[in-house]
Protein backbone atom coordinates (compact mmCIF):
# COMPACT_ATOMS: atom_id res chain seq x y z
CA UNK A 1 0.00 0.00 0.00
CA UNK A 2 1.26 3.48 -0.86
CA UNK A 3 1.75 5.35 2.41
CA UNK A 4 1.84 9.10 2.15
CA UNK A 5 1.74 11.95 4.62
CA UNK A 6 -1.70 13.55 4.83
CA UNK A 7 -1.00 16.84 3.08
CA UNK A 8 1.40 17.97 0.42
CA UNK A 9 2.61 21.05 -1.36
CA UNK A 10 3.31 21.23 -5.05
CA UNK A 11 5.70 24.02 -6.01
CA UNK A 12 6.63 24.96 -9.53
CA UNK A 13 9.12 27.75 -10.23
CA UNK A 14 9.97 29.38 -13.53
CA UNK A 15 8.29 26.71 -15.62
CA UNK A 16 9.17 26.98 -19.31
CA UNK A 17 7.59 24.56 -21.76
CA UNK A 18 6.22 24.41 -25.27
CA UNK A 19 5.77 22.50 -28.48
CA UNK A 20 8.43 22.26 -31.18
CA UNK A 21 10.31 25.53 -31.48
CA UNK A 22 7.52 27.51 -29.78
CA UNK A 23 7.37 28.41 -26.10
CA UNK A 24 3.94 28.28 -24.53
CA UNK A 25 4.91 28.78 -20.88
CA UNK A 26 7.49 31.49 -20.27
CA UNK A 27 8.37 31.17 -16.61
CA UNK A 28 5.31 30.27 -14.55
CA UNK A 29 5.28 29.96 -10.74
CA UNK A 30 2.58 27.88 -9.07
CA UNK A 31 1.97 26.70 -5.50
CA UNK A 32 -0.74 24.27 -4.50
CA UNK A 33 -1.13 23.34 -0.84
CA UNK A 34 -3.10 20.55 0.77
CA UNK A 35 -6.73 21.41 1.33
CA UNK A 36 -7.01 24.26 -1.16
CA UNK A 37 -8.36 24.73 -4.63
CA UNK A 38 -6.26 26.96 -6.87
CA UNK A 39 -8.01 28.08 -10.04
CA UNK A 40 -6.02 28.63 -13.23
CA UNK A 41 -7.86 31.10 -15.44
CA UNK A 42 -7.02 32.66 -18.75
CA UNK A 43 -7.91 32.97 -22.41
CA UNK A 44 -7.68 30.11 -24.89
CA UNK A 45 -4.11 29.46 -25.87
CA UNK A 46 -2.73 30.97 -22.66
CA UNK A 47 -0.99 27.74 -21.74
CA UNK A 48 -3.31 26.40 -19.03
CA UNK A 49 -3.44 22.85 -20.37
CA UNK A 50 0.28 22.94 -21.18
CA UNK A 51 0.96 23.91 -17.56
CA UNK A 52 -0.91 20.90 -16.19
CA UNK A 53 0.68 18.57 -18.74
CA UNK A 54 4.16 19.89 -17.92
CA UNK A 55 3.65 19.45 -14.18
CA UNK A 56 3.10 15.70 -14.68
CA UNK A 57 5.72 15.29 -17.40
CA UNK A 58 3.47 14.76 -20.43
CA UNK A 59 5.15 17.87 -21.83
CA UNK A 60 8.85 18.38 -21.30
CA UNK A 61 9.94 20.83 -18.64
CA UNK A 62 12.44 22.96 -20.56
CA UNK A 63 13.47 25.16 -17.66
CA UNK A 64 12.38 25.62 -14.08
CA UNK A 65 11.68 23.25 -11.22
CA UNK A 66 8.74 21.23 -9.96
CA UNK A 67 8.85 19.87 -6.43
CA UNK A 68 6.44 18.06 -4.18
CA UNK A 69 7.14 18.57 -0.48
CA UNK A 70 10.63 19.66 -1.46
CA UNK A 71 11.38 16.55 -3.54
CA UNK A 72 12.22 17.49 -7.10
CA UNK A 73 10.15 15.81 -9.76
CA UNK A 74 12.76 17.00 -12.26
CA UNK A 75 11.95 16.14 -15.84
CA UNK A 76 9.29 13.84 -14.63
CA UNK A 77 7.12 11.26 -16.33
CA UNK A 78 3.41 10.73 -15.59
CA UNK A 79 4.32 7.45 -13.88
CA UNK A 80 6.78 9.18 -11.59
CA UNK A 81 4.49 12.13 -10.87
CA UNK A 82 1.68 9.75 -9.93
CA UNK A 83 4.08 7.80 -7.77
CA UNK A 84 4.67 11.06 -5.87
CA UNK A 85 0.95 11.63 -5.56
CA UNK A 86 0.32 14.07 -8.42
CA UNK A 87 -2.56 12.98 -10.70
CA UNK A 88 -3.91 14.68 -13.81
CA UNK A 89 -7.46 14.37 -15.10
CA UNK A 90 -7.06 15.57 -18.70
CA UNK A 91 -9.48 17.76 -20.60
CA UNK A 92 -10.57 14.82 -22.73
CA UNK A 93 -11.27 12.96 -19.44
CA UNK A 94 -9.20 10.05 -20.70
CA UNK A 95 -11.91 7.47 -20.22
CA UNK A 96 -11.09 4.06 -21.69
CA UNK A 97 -14.26 3.67 -23.70
CA UNK A 98 -13.74 -0.03 -24.32
CA UNK A 99 -13.41 -0.79 -20.63
CA UNK A 100 -16.25 -1.21 -18.20
CA UNK A 101 -16.67 1.40 -15.48
CA UNK A 102 -15.07 -0.97 -12.99
CA UNK A 103 -12.10 -1.70 -15.26
CA UNK A 104 -11.55 2.04 -15.64
CA UNK A 105 -11.48 2.39 -11.88
CA UNK A 106 -9.19 -0.59 -11.44
CA UNK A 107 -6.69 0.73 -13.96
CA UNK A 108 -6.73 3.98 -11.96
CA UNK A 109 -5.40 1.97 -9.02
CA UNK A 110 -2.64 0.44 -11.14
CA UNK A 111 0.23 1.72 -8.98
CA UNK A 112 -1.36 0.45 -5.79
CA UNK A 113 0.24 -2.86 -4.88
CA UNK A 114 -2.23 -3.91 -2.23
CA UNK A 115 -5.32 -5.62 -3.64
CA UNK A 116 -7.13 -4.84 -0.39
CA UNK A 117 -6.46 -1.13 -0.80
CA UNK A 118 -7.76 -1.25 -4.38
CA UNK A 119 -10.93 -3.00 -3.20
CA UNK A 120 -11.45 -0.45 -0.44
CA UNK A 121 -10.97 2.48 -2.78
CA UNK A 122 -13.32 0.91 -5.30
CA UNK A 123 -15.92 0.71 -2.54
CA UNK A 124 -15.20 4.34 -1.59
CA UNK A 125 -15.64 5.37 -5.22
CA UNK A 126 -18.98 3.59 -5.46
CA UNK A 127 -20.12 5.20 -2.22
CA UNK A 128 -19.13 8.64 -3.38
CA UNK A 129 -20.50 8.15 -6.89
CA UNK A 130 -23.51 5.83 -6.61
CA UNK A 131 -24.20 6.14 -10.34
CA UNK A 132 -20.88 4.42 -11.01
CA UNK A 133 -21.93 1.47 -8.89
CA UNK A 134 -25.11 1.21 -10.96
CA UNK A 135 -23.09 1.33 -14.16
CA UNK A 136 -20.14 -0.71 -12.91
CA UNK A 137 -20.36 -3.42 -15.61
CA UNK A 138 -21.38 -1.04 -18.37
CA UNK A 139 -18.96 0.00 -21.09
CA UNK A 140 -17.58 3.40 -20.05
CA UNK A 141 -17.94 4.74 -23.57
CA UNK A 142 -21.72 4.64 -23.18
CA UNK A 143 -21.81 6.96 -20.12
CA UNK A 144 -23.13 10.51 -20.39
CA UNK A 145 -20.68 13.43 -20.23
CA UNK A 146 -21.41 14.11 -16.56
CA UNK A 147 -21.07 10.45 -15.66
CA UNK A 148 -17.79 10.23 -17.56
CA UNK A 149 -16.47 13.22 -15.63
CA UNK A 150 -17.43 11.57 -12.35
CA UNK A 151 -15.68 8.42 -13.54
CA UNK A 152 -12.56 10.37 -14.54
CA UNK A 153 -12.33 11.96 -11.08
CA UNK A 154 -13.23 8.73 -9.28
CA UNK A 155 -10.53 6.98 -11.27
CA UNK A 156 -7.93 9.60 -10.38
CA UNK A 157 -8.84 9.08 -6.71
CA UNK A 158 -8.06 5.37 -7.03
CA UNK A 159 -4.36 6.23 -6.76
CA UNK A 160 -5.11 8.29 -3.61
CA UNK A 161 -3.32 11.38 -4.98
CA UNK A 162 -2.25 14.25 -2.76
CA UNK A 163 -2.42 16.79 -5.55
CA UNK A 164 -5.07 16.63 -8.28
CA UNK A 165 -4.75 18.58 -11.50
CA UNK A 166 -8.13 18.98 -13.18
CA UNK A 167 -8.33 20.27 -16.74
CA UNK A 168 -11.74 21.81 -17.45
CA UNK A 169 -13.85 19.25 -15.62
CA UNK A 170 -17.02 21.17 -16.56
CA UNK A 171 -16.32 21.17 -20.29
CA UNK A 172 -19.39 20.24 -22.31
CA UNK A 173 -21.59 19.69 -19.25
CA UNK A 174 -25.08 21.11 -18.65
CA UNK A 175 -25.12 24.10 -16.22
CA UNK A 176 -26.80 22.11 -13.46
CA UNK A 177 -24.16 19.41 -13.67
CA UNK A 178 -21.39 22.05 -13.66
CA UNK A 179 -22.55 23.04 -10.15
CA UNK A 180 -22.36 19.41 -9.05
CA UNK A 181 -18.85 19.04 -10.47
CA UNK A 182 -17.72 22.26 -8.73
CA UNK A 183 -19.10 21.00 -5.42
CA UNK A 184 -17.26 17.75 -6.00
CA UNK A 185 -13.99 19.59 -6.67
CA UNK A 186 -14.45 21.54 -3.43
CA UNK A 187 -15.06 18.35 -1.49
CA UNK A 188 -11.78 16.90 -2.82
CA UNK A 189 -9.87 19.80 -1.27
CA UNK A 190 -11.90 19.54 1.93
CA UNK A 191 -10.65 15.94 2.15
CA UNK A 192 -7.13 17.34 2.42
CA UNK A 193 -6.00 17.13 -1.19
CA UNK A 194 -4.56 20.04 -3.10
CA UNK A 195 -6.45 20.84 -6.31
CA UNK A 196 -5.18 22.82 -9.29
CA UNK A 197 -8.20 23.56 -11.44
CA UNK A 198 -8.22 24.87 -15.00
CA UNK A 199 -11.67 26.27 -15.70
CA UNK A 200 -13.53 28.34 -18.27
CA UNK A 201 -16.46 28.94 -15.92
CA UNK A 202 -14.57 31.73 -14.18
CA UNK A 203 -17.17 32.90 -11.69
CA UNK A 204 -18.21 29.45 -10.57
CA UNK A 205 -14.58 28.40 -10.26
CA UNK A 206 -13.62 31.44 -8.17
CA UNK A 207 -16.66 31.14 -5.93
CA UNK A 208 -15.48 27.70 -4.92
CA UNK A 209 -11.67 28.16 -5.09
CA UNK A 210 -9.37 29.51 -2.38
CA UNK A 211 -6.92 31.20 -4.67
CA UNK A 212 -6.52 31.76 -8.34
CA UNK A 213 -4.31 33.20 -11.01
CA UNK A 214 -4.73 34.41 -14.54
CA UNK A 215 -2.39 33.02 -17.16
CA UNK A 216 -1.95 34.87 -20.43
CA UNK A 217 0.70 34.53 -23.10
CA UNK A 218 2.48 31.96 -20.99
CA UNK A 219 2.91 34.21 -17.93
CA UNK A 220 1.01 34.77 -14.69
CA UNK A 221 -0.74 38.13 -15.17
CA UNK A 222 -2.59 38.29 -11.91
CA UNK A 223 -2.91 36.22 -8.80
CA UNK A 224 -4.53 36.41 -5.40
CA UNK A 225 -7.27 35.14 -3.13
CA UNK A 226 -10.36 34.04 -5.03
CA UNK A 227 -12.50 36.72 -3.38
CA UNK A 228 -10.01 39.44 -4.40
CA UNK A 229 -10.03 38.22 -7.95
CA UNK A 230 -13.83 38.33 -8.06
CA UNK A 231 -13.76 41.90 -6.71
CA UNK A 232 -11.25 42.97 -9.30
CA UNK A 233 -13.44 41.91 -12.19
CA UNK A 234 -12.33 44.75 -14.45
CA UNK A 235 -8.63 44.18 -13.91
CA UNK A 236 -9.17 40.54 -14.58
CA UNK A 237 -10.91 41.28 -17.84
CA UNK A 238 -7.87 43.37 -18.82
CA UNK A 239 -5.55 40.57 -17.90
CA UNK A 240 -7.62 38.31 -20.10
CA UNK A 241 -7.57 40.79 -22.96
CA UNK A 242 -3.82 40.81 -22.72
CA UNK A 243 -4.00 37.18 -23.81
CA UNK A 244 -3.20 35.70 -27.16
CA UNK A 245 -6.60 36.02 -28.72
CA UNK A 246 -8.42 37.97 -26.03
CA UNK A 247 -11.19 35.42 -25.73
CA UNK A 248 -12.29 33.36 -22.79
CA UNK B 1 -15.57 -29.35 -58.50
CA UNK B 2 -14.03 -32.43 -56.97
CA UNK B 3 -16.42 -34.75 -55.22
CA UNK B 4 -15.20 -35.90 -51.83
CA UNK B 5 -16.08 -38.62 -49.37
CA UNK B 6 -17.26 -37.35 -45.96
CA UNK B 7 -14.23 -38.88 -44.23
CA UNK B 8 -11.83 -37.11 -46.56
CA UNK B 9 -13.76 -33.90 -46.15
CA UNK B 10 -13.36 -34.13 -42.37
CA UNK B 11 -9.65 -34.77 -42.75
CA UNK B 12 -9.30 -31.71 -44.95
CA UNK B 13 -11.25 -29.77 -42.35
CA UNK B 14 -8.66 -30.79 -39.73
CA UNK B 15 -5.91 -29.70 -42.15
CA UNK B 16 -7.66 -26.37 -42.69
CA UNK B 17 -8.08 -25.82 -38.96
CA UNK B 18 -4.46 -26.74 -38.40
CA UNK B 19 -3.11 -24.34 -41.01
CA UNK B 20 -5.59 -21.72 -39.82
CA UNK B 21 -4.39 -22.18 -36.23
CA UNK B 22 -0.79 -21.69 -37.33
CA UNK B 23 -1.67 -18.52 -39.23
CA UNK B 24 -3.80 -17.33 -36.31
CA UNK B 25 -0.81 -17.65 -33.96
CA UNK B 26 1.46 -15.85 -36.43
CA UNK B 27 -1.10 -13.06 -36.79
CA UNK B 28 -1.61 -12.82 -33.04
CA UNK B 29 2.06 -12.12 -32.42
CA UNK B 30 2.10 -9.38 -35.03
CA UNK B 31 -1.15 -7.85 -33.76
CA UNK B 32 0.02 -7.70 -30.12
CA UNK B 33 2.81 -5.27 -31.00
CA UNK B 34 0.66 -3.35 -33.47
CA UNK B 35 -2.07 -2.93 -30.84
CA UNK B 36 0.22 -1.35 -28.29
CA UNK B 37 2.69 0.51 -30.52
CA UNK B 38 0.84 0.96 -33.82
CA UNK B 39 3.98 -0.55 -35.34
CA UNK B 40 3.96 -3.05 -38.18
CA UNK B 41 7.02 -5.02 -37.21
CA UNK B 42 8.31 -6.50 -40.44
CA UNK B 43 11.19 -8.04 -38.52
CA UNK B 44 8.56 -10.35 -37.01
CA UNK B 45 9.27 -12.98 -39.68
CA UNK B 46 12.91 -13.04 -38.58
CA UNK B 47 11.77 -14.15 -35.12
CA UNK B 48 10.48 -17.31 -36.81
CA UNK B 49 13.87 -17.60 -38.55
CA UNK B 50 15.75 -17.15 -35.27
CA UNK B 51 13.54 -19.80 -33.69
CA UNK B 52 14.17 -22.17 -36.59
CA UNK B 53 17.95 -21.76 -36.28
CA UNK B 54 17.67 -22.26 -32.53
CA UNK B 55 16.00 -25.60 -33.21
CA UNK B 56 18.55 -26.43 -35.93
CA UNK B 57 21.56 -25.68 -33.73
CA UNK B 58 20.23 -27.81 -30.90
CA UNK B 59 19.06 -30.74 -33.02
CA UNK B 60 22.27 -30.81 -35.08
CA UNK B 61 24.33 -30.85 -31.89
CA UNK B 62 22.54 -33.99 -30.78
CA UNK B 63 19.82 -32.55 -28.57
CA UNK B 64 16.22 -33.62 -28.87
CA UNK B 65 13.71 -31.66 -30.94
CA UNK B 66 11.92 -30.71 -27.72
CA UNK B 67 15.08 -29.09 -26.31
CA UNK B 68 15.50 -27.36 -29.68
CA UNK B 69 11.93 -26.12 -29.48
CA UNK B 70 12.44 -24.64 -26.00
CA UNK B 71 15.69 -22.97 -27.08
CA UNK B 72 13.99 -21.69 -30.25
CA UNK B 73 11.13 -20.10 -28.32
CA UNK B 74 13.53 -18.52 -25.81
CA UNK B 75 15.71 -17.21 -28.67
CA UNK B 76 12.73 -15.68 -30.51
CA UNK B 77 11.50 -14.01 -27.31
CA UNK B 78 14.96 -12.68 -26.47
CA UNK B 79 15.58 -11.32 -29.97
CA UNK B 80 12.15 -9.67 -30.00
CA UNK B 81 12.92 -7.91 -26.70
CA UNK B 82 16.38 -6.98 -27.94
CA UNK B 83 15.08 -5.44 -31.18
CA UNK B 84 12.64 -3.30 -29.17
CA UNK B 85 15.50 -2.07 -27.02
CA UNK B 86 17.93 -1.43 -29.89
CA UNK B 87 15.82 -0.57 -32.94
CA UNK B 88 12.49 0.77 -31.70
CA UNK B 89 12.94 2.41 -28.30
CA UNK B 90 15.35 5.08 -29.61
CA UNK B 91 12.69 5.92 -32.22
CA UNK B 92 9.81 6.28 -29.77
CA UNK B 93 7.56 9.05 -31.03
CA UNK B 94 9.13 9.02 -34.51
CA UNK B 95 6.84 8.92 -37.56
CA UNK B 96 5.26 5.57 -38.48
CA UNK B 97 7.33 5.27 -41.65
CA UNK B 98 10.65 5.75 -39.78
CA UNK B 99 9.86 2.93 -37.39
CA UNK B 100 8.66 0.76 -40.27
CA UNK B 101 12.02 1.22 -42.01
CA UNK B 102 13.79 0.39 -38.78
CA UNK B 103 11.88 -2.90 -38.70
CA UNK B 104 12.99 -3.63 -42.29
CA UNK B 105 16.57 -2.90 -41.27
CA UNK B 106 16.32 -5.33 -38.37
CA UNK B 107 15.01 -8.00 -40.75
CA UNK B 108 17.89 -7.49 -43.21
CA UNK B 109 20.51 -7.45 -40.43
CA UNK B 110 19.23 -10.67 -38.87
CA UNK B 111 19.08 -12.41 -42.26
CA UNK B 112 22.64 -11.38 -43.10
CA UNK B 113 23.96 -12.28 -39.67
CA UNK B 114 22.59 -15.78 -40.17
CA UNK B 115 24.13 -15.94 -43.68
CA UNK B 116 27.51 -14.98 -42.22
CA UNK B 117 27.40 -16.94 -38.97
CA UNK B 118 25.68 -20.13 -40.14
CA UNK B 119 25.34 -20.44 -43.90
CA UNK B 120 23.50 -18.85 -46.79
CA UNK B 121 22.26 -22.33 -47.70
CA UNK B 122 19.23 -24.07 -46.23
CA UNK B 123 19.88 -26.26 -43.21
CA UNK B 124 17.74 -29.33 -42.83
CA UNK B 125 17.19 -31.23 -39.61
CA UNK B 126 15.23 -34.23 -38.46
CA UNK B 127 11.83 -33.68 -36.92
CA UNK B 128 10.38 -36.31 -34.59
CA UNK B 129 8.92 -39.18 -36.59
CA UNK B 130 5.71 -39.38 -34.58
CA UNK B 131 4.68 -35.95 -35.91
CA UNK B 132 4.00 -37.61 -39.27
CA UNK B 133 1.96 -40.41 -37.72
CA UNK B 134 -1.76 -40.69 -38.09
CA UNK B 135 -4.09 -41.33 -35.20
CA UNK B 136 -7.51 -42.80 -35.63
CA UNK B 137 -10.31 -40.77 -34.08
CA UNK B 138 -13.74 -42.29 -34.61
CA UNK B 139 -12.60 -44.05 -37.77
CA UNK B 140 -10.98 -40.90 -39.04
CA UNK B 141 -7.23 -40.79 -39.66
CA UNK B 142 -5.82 -37.51 -38.47
CA UNK B 143 -2.20 -36.38 -38.53
CA UNK B 144 -0.46 -35.89 -35.19
CA UNK B 145 1.15 -32.57 -36.18
CA UNK B 146 -2.17 -30.95 -37.22
CA UNK B 147 -3.68 -32.04 -33.91
CA UNK B 148 -0.73 -30.69 -31.92
CA UNK B 149 -0.93 -27.43 -33.88
CA UNK B 150 -4.64 -26.98 -33.13
CA UNK B 151 -4.21 -27.91 -29.46
CA UNK B 152 -1.23 -25.57 -29.08
CA UNK B 153 -3.10 -22.69 -30.70
CA UNK B 154 -6.14 -23.18 -28.46
CA UNK B 155 -3.95 -23.36 -25.32
CA UNK B 156 -1.86 -20.37 -26.34
CA UNK B 157 -4.88 -18.23 -27.12
CA UNK B 158 -6.62 -19.21 -23.90
CA UNK B 159 -3.45 -18.26 -22.04
CA UNK B 160 -3.23 -14.89 -23.76
CA UNK B 161 -6.91 -14.15 -23.12
CA UNK B 162 -6.42 -15.02 -19.45
CA UNK B 163 -3.33 -12.83 -19.27
CA UNK B 164 -5.07 -9.86 -20.86
CA UNK B 165 -8.40 -10.23 -19.07
CA UNK B 166 -7.46 -11.44 -15.62
CA UNK B 167 -4.13 -9.92 -14.73
CA UNK B 168 -3.11 -6.41 -13.79
CA UNK B 169 -0.43 -6.37 -16.44
CA UNK B 170 -3.02 -7.46 -19.01
CA UNK B 171 -5.26 -4.59 -17.97
CA UNK B 172 -2.29 -2.25 -18.43
CA UNK B 173 -1.62 -3.62 -21.92
CA UNK B 174 -5.23 -3.24 -22.96
CA UNK B 175 -5.29 0.30 -21.57
CA UNK B 176 -2.09 1.20 -23.44
CA UNK B 177 -3.55 -0.22 -26.65
CA UNK B 178 -6.63 1.98 -26.30
CA UNK B 179 -4.93 5.22 -25.39
CA UNK B 180 -1.24 5.28 -24.67
CA UNK B 181 -1.09 8.73 -23.11
CA UNK B 182 -3.98 8.10 -20.76
CA UNK B 183 -2.46 4.78 -19.78
CA UNK B 184 0.65 6.68 -18.71
CA UNK B 185 -1.52 8.98 -16.62
CA UNK B 186 -2.67 5.88 -14.74
CA UNK B 187 0.96 5.24 -13.78
CA UNK B 188 1.47 2.55 -16.42
CA UNK B 189 5.09 2.58 -17.54
CA UNK B 190 5.35 2.94 -21.32
CA UNK B 191 8.66 1.07 -21.41
CA UNK B 192 7.32 -1.84 -19.44
CA UNK B 193 4.16 -2.31 -21.45
CA UNK B 194 6.00 -2.09 -24.77
CA UNK B 195 8.71 -4.47 -23.61
CA UNK B 196 6.07 -6.91 -22.48
CA UNK B 197 4.25 -6.64 -25.81
CA UNK B 198 7.49 -7.47 -27.64
CA UNK B 199 8.25 -10.35 -25.26
CA UNK B 200 4.77 -11.78 -25.77
CA UNK B 201 5.00 -11.25 -29.52
CA UNK B 202 8.38 -13.03 -29.61
CA UNK B 203 7.05 -15.87 -27.49
CA UNK B 204 4.07 -16.37 -29.80
CA UNK B 205 6.37 -16.14 -32.84
CA UNK B 206 8.61 -18.77 -31.24
CA UNK B 207 5.74 -21.19 -30.63
CA UNK B 208 4.45 -20.66 -34.18
CA UNK B 209 8.03 -20.99 -35.44
CA UNK B 210 8.47 -24.40 -33.82
CA UNK B 211 5.25 -25.63 -35.44
CA UNK B 212 6.35 -24.09 -38.74
CA UNK B 213 9.71 -25.91 -38.78
CA UNK B 214 8.02 -29.09 -37.61
CA UNK B 215 6.19 -28.97 -40.97
CA UNK B 216 9.22 -28.04 -43.08
CA UNK B 217 12.18 -29.50 -41.18
CA UNK B 218 14.47 -26.80 -42.55
CA UNK B 219 15.89 -23.40 -41.74
CA UNK B 220 16.90 -20.80 -44.34
CA UNK B 221 18.03 -17.20 -43.81
CA UNK B 222 15.07 -15.71 -45.68
CA UNK B 223 12.45 -18.15 -44.41
CA UNK B 224 10.74 -15.45 -42.31
CA UNK B 225 9.19 -13.76 -45.33
CA UNK B 226 6.34 -16.19 -45.90
CA UNK B 227 5.18 -16.35 -42.26
CA UNK B 228 5.29 -12.55 -41.82
CA UNK B 229 3.34 -12.17 -45.06
CA UNK B 230 0.73 -14.68 -43.88
CA UNK B 231 0.55 -12.93 -40.50
CA UNK B 232 0.17 -9.54 -42.17
CA UNK B 233 -2.54 -10.76 -44.55
CA UNK B 234 -4.40 -12.44 -41.67
CA UNK B 235 -4.32 -9.32 -39.48
CA UNK B 236 -5.52 -7.20 -42.37
CA UNK B 237 -8.40 -9.63 -43.02
CA UNK B 238 -9.38 -9.56 -39.35
CA UNK B 239 -8.82 -5.86 -38.75
CA UNK B 240 -5.43 -4.45 -37.80
CA UNK B 241 -4.50 -4.46 -34.14
CA UNK B 242 -7.54 -6.39 -33.07
CA UNK B 243 -6.51 -9.68 -31.47
CA UNK B 244 -9.79 -11.45 -32.08
CA UNK B 245 -9.66 -10.23 -35.67
CA UNK B 246 -6.10 -11.52 -36.07
CA UNK B 247 -7.13 -14.99 -34.91
CA UNK B 248 -10.20 -15.00 -37.13
CA UNK B 249 -8.20 -13.67 -40.08
CA UNK B 250 -5.63 -16.44 -39.63
CA UNK B 251 -8.32 -19.10 -39.54
CA UNK B 252 -10.02 -17.66 -42.63
CA UNK B 253 -6.73 -17.56 -44.54
CA UNK B 254 -5.88 -21.14 -43.57
CA UNK B 255 -9.30 -22.44 -44.56
CA UNK B 256 -9.24 -20.55 -47.87
CA UNK B 257 -5.79 -21.93 -48.73
CA UNK B 258 -6.65 -25.54 -47.92
CA UNK B 259 -9.94 -25.24 -49.78
CA UNK B 260 -8.11 -23.94 -52.83
CA UNK B 261 -5.54 -26.72 -52.67
CA UNK B 262 -8.33 -29.29 -52.51
CA UNK B 263 -10.60 -27.89 -55.16
CA UNK B 264 -8.27 -26.25 -57.65
CA UNK B 265 -7.17 -28.46 -60.54
CA UNK B 266 -3.60 -29.78 -60.19
CA UNK B 267 -2.16 -27.38 -62.78
CA UNK B 268 -3.36 -24.40 -60.76
CA UNK B 269 -1.60 -25.48 -57.56
CA UNK B 270 1.28 -22.95 -57.87
CA UNK B 271 -1.30 -20.17 -57.89
CA UNK B 272 -2.84 -21.00 -54.51
CA UNK B 273 -1.24 -17.96 -52.88
CA UNK B 274 -2.41 -15.71 -55.69
CA UNK B 275 -5.98 -16.97 -55.35
CA UNK B 276 -5.81 -16.65 -51.57
CA UNK B 277 -4.67 -13.04 -51.88
CA UNK B 278 -7.49 -12.47 -54.36
CA UNK B 279 -9.90 -13.71 -51.71
CA UNK B 280 -8.35 -11.21 -49.30
CA UNK B 281 -8.89 -8.42 -51.80
CA UNK B 282 -12.51 -9.51 -52.03
CA UNK B 283 -12.90 -9.40 -48.23
CA UNK B 284 -11.37 -5.93 -48.07
CA UNK B 285 -13.49 -4.69 -50.95
CA UNK B 286 -16.61 -5.33 -48.91
CA UNK B 287 -15.13 -4.68 -45.45
CA UNK B 288 -12.15 -2.33 -45.77
CA UNK B 289 -11.81 -2.21 -41.98
CA UNK B 290 -11.37 -6.00 -41.83
CA UNK B 291 -13.79 -8.55 -40.45
CA UNK B 292 -13.71 -7.28 -36.85
CA UNK B 293 -11.99 -3.99 -37.37
CA UNK B 294 -12.84 -0.60 -35.99
CA UNK B 295 -10.03 1.27 -34.31
CA UNK B 296 -6.69 -0.38 -33.74
CA UNK B 297 -7.04 -1.82 -30.30
CA UNK B 298 -5.98 -4.85 -28.37
CA UNK B 299 -9.27 -6.57 -27.78
CA UNK B 300 -9.83 -10.13 -26.87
Amino acid sequence: MIQRPAGATLEARGVVSGYGAGEVLRGVDVDVHAGEVVAVLGPNGAGKTTLLRTLVGLNKLRRGTVTIDGTSLGRTSPERALGHGVALVPESRGIFGEFTVEENLRVGGYLERSATAVRERLEDAFERFPILRERRSQSAGTLSGGEQQQLAIARALMSDPRILLLDEPSLGLAPLIVDTVMALVRSLADDGRGVLLVEQHVTQALEMADRGFVLAEGRVRMSGQAAQLIDSGLEMAEAYLGGVDGTG
Amino acid sequence: MVSMAPAELLQQLVNALSLGSLYAMLALGLAIVFGVMKLLNFAYGELITVCAYGVYVMVSSGQSFLVGAVVGVIAATAVSVLTERVAFRPLRGAPFITVLFSSFAVAVIIQNLIRQLVSPRPRGFATPGFLDDLVSIGGLNVGVLPLITIATAVTLMAGIVALLQRTKVGLAMRAAAQDFENARLMGISANRVILLAFALSGFVAGIAGVLWVARTGAATPAMGFVPVLKAFVATVIGGLGNLRGAVLGGMVLGVVEVTLVVFLPNGAAPFVDAFALLAVVAVLYFRPQGLIGVAAEVRT
